[in-house]
């Protein structure tokens, strides 16, 4: 991890003792290196509210990152682990609400200052989106938390109280799901 | 057809950014696909968030937010605690005992200081008793004189010295004596006693044991005999007429009622005491209890005889209730309760 407030380079450390030390510069970069990624794995996961829901792990985050302890990677890990943790809150009460239909045709904030990469982006959430409306929500998860949390085998199987091998399952049937559906769709140009 | 082991080791090369190979299109695409849909602008931080950004403490809710009361308690100090379940034993403990739903032991250690400290009385366990049999018209009427010695005899009954502070009020005496006499059947009732001790008559609910007896006997004889057949407050007959309108008004006082209900439910009669005359300070003993009934009996006639106003009808439901006596049950708790009675039909007074 690289950031350069002041046009110098910091790596991991640096970053996260200044965020324990509660200095905005690295709270913020933080946020911005790690925030795209989480709002998007719930954007894929067709949360309600992505961008509130990013907040709200976040603000967990910032408070509790002076008990954390760990490199990079294990810092991405447990800002997924408490972004699925929410997304499960968000599941269970979702479910004692009454069913609200999701707005598939609302048009989600762009960045215009690169409406291509927009597109893209939008055109990229679609498709995966569609893809995983065909696996089951098990097989979902581990293929997401793999992909966006970047997180281990063992790692997942934590978060989602199972055994190593029951999550290599879900992923070996997960990733012959995903082939079998973009073999016969076809590869996007 | 891919074997699994190959899917999942150029699963295992895209995780790590290596290219797994052109075999592996569809995984790859896939891949891409999800690094491009979760890039791109930052999403906008909640106000809440915003502040967490700027370096302020955390002040938004979250996983670390504890519990308000949880957190609360968990924070106070140790006096504190022990204060506070001390505090919350002792309203158990209150609302147990006034409530009447503590062991008799119990409730009468707790019962001073219940009664001290809030409006509420703290019921004895006979109580239900003694209205059982206070409902009895004739044992009302017969003990409508008695001054209700027994239940301030007892083991809480107040020197003689307090028991003839009653005369202040001129009234009492007359009030008690009519219903005494008013009440002939009961009376009569009692009179089969050869030594007049039907100390059911000081006691209202302990009468039907009492008239059943000949010898006039304390009702119950584990029951504060010592308490029916008490004279403490017997050589005063004032006072006697003023302690007996006021445990009258008790409401579990029975006697109080003037009307001749059956003469085998009527107790025993006039007590002893009440039976006594005035001047006849009565044997020394009776605190015990021990006071052979024979001793206290031929009084009876004299003083009801004596103490009955011409103005009172024993149809008079006021005098009834006036001279209704205290509460001296077998159970030994119609004392504590008359006392706490008498205390309160003073105040209302």
């Amino acid at each position: 991890m690289r950031h350069q407030p002041d046009g110098a380079e910091h790596d991991f450390d640096a970053v996260i003792g200044a965020a324990r030390a509660r200095e905005s510069w690295a709270l913020e970069h933080l946020y911005t290196a790690l925030a795209p990624a989480v709002a998007g794995f719930f954007r894929l996961q067709r949360a309600a509210e992505p961008e509130d829901l990013t907040s709200e792990v976040f603000a967990g985050v910032l408070r509790n990152i002076p008990t954390f302890r760990g490199d990079e990677s294990h810092f991405r890990s447990w800002v997924f682990t408490i972004a699925y943790r929410r997304l499960a809150d968000e599941r269970r009460a979702a479910s004692r609400r009454p069913h609200v239909r999701p707005l598939d045709g609302v048009l989600e904030p762009v960045d215009a200052a690169d409406v291509e990469a927009e597109v893209a982006r939008l055109l990229a959430t679609r498709r995966v989106r569609e893809l995983c409306a065909t696996l089951p929500p098990a097989q979902r998860d581990v293929l997401l938390l793999r992909l966006v949390g970047r997180m281990t085998v063992d790692e997942v199987a934590a978060l989602m109280e199972r055994s190593r091998g029951a999550i290599k399952a879900l992923q070996r049937r997960g990733l012959a799901t995903v082939t079998a559906v973009v073999d016969a769709r076809g590869v996007p140009l | 057809m891919q074997p699994d082991r190959d899917r999942e080791a150029a699963f295992e090369a895209l995780l790590q950014g290596r290219d797994p190979g052109d075999a592996f299109g569809p995984l790859t695409s896939f891949a891409e696909d999800v690094r491009t849909a979760t890039g791109g602008a930052v999403p906008e931080p909640s106000p809440a968030l915003a502040v967490l950004l700027r370096g302020a403490p955390g002040t938004g809710g979250g996983a670390a937010r504890p519990a308000p009361t949880a957190g609360r308690l968990a924070g106070a100090s140790v006096r504190v605690k022990v204060a506070l379940a001390a505090a919350v034993a002792a309203t158990g403990v209150a609302t147990a005992g006034a409530t009447g739903r503590l062991p008799e032991p119990v409730a009468d250690a707790v019962r001073p200081i219940v009664e001290l400290v809030t409006p509420f009385e703290v019921p004895a366990r006979s109580d239900p008793v003694r209205r059982r049999h206070s409902g009895d018209r004739a044992h009302r009427a017969e003990t409508a004189d008695d001054e209700g010695g027994p239940a301030i005899a007892g083991p809480s009954a107040p020197p003689p010295g307090q028991a003839s502070t009653g005369p202040s009020s001129p009234t009492i005496p007359a009030v008690a004596a009519p219903g005494h006499a008013a009440t002939p059947p009961a009376t009569a009732a009692a009179e089969p006693a050869p030594d007049g001790d039907a100390e059911g008559a000081g006691a209202g609910s302990a009468a039907p044991e009492a008239s059943s007896r000949p010898s006039g006997r304390p009702a119950a004889p584990g029951t504060a005999p010592g308490r029916a057949s008490q004279p403490p407050a017997t050589p005063e007959s004032p006072p006697r007429g003023h302690h007996g309108s006021g445990q009258g008004h008790a409401p579990g006082g029975p006697a109080g009622q003037a009307s001749g209900g059956p003469p085998g439910q009527a107790p025993g009669g006039p007590d002893a005491r009440t039976s006594r005359p005035p001047d006849d300070p009565g044997p020394p003993d009776v605190a015990g209890g021990g006071k052979p009934p024979a001793t206290e009996a031929p009084a009876t006639p004299v003083d009801t005889a004596g103490s009955v106003p011409d103005s009172m009808s024993p149809a008079d439901p006021t005098a009834a209730r006036i001279a209704t006596p205290p509460e001296a049950g077998p159970s030994g708790g119609g004392g504590r309760a008359g006392r706490s009675r008498l205390s309160g039909w003073d105040r209302t007074r």
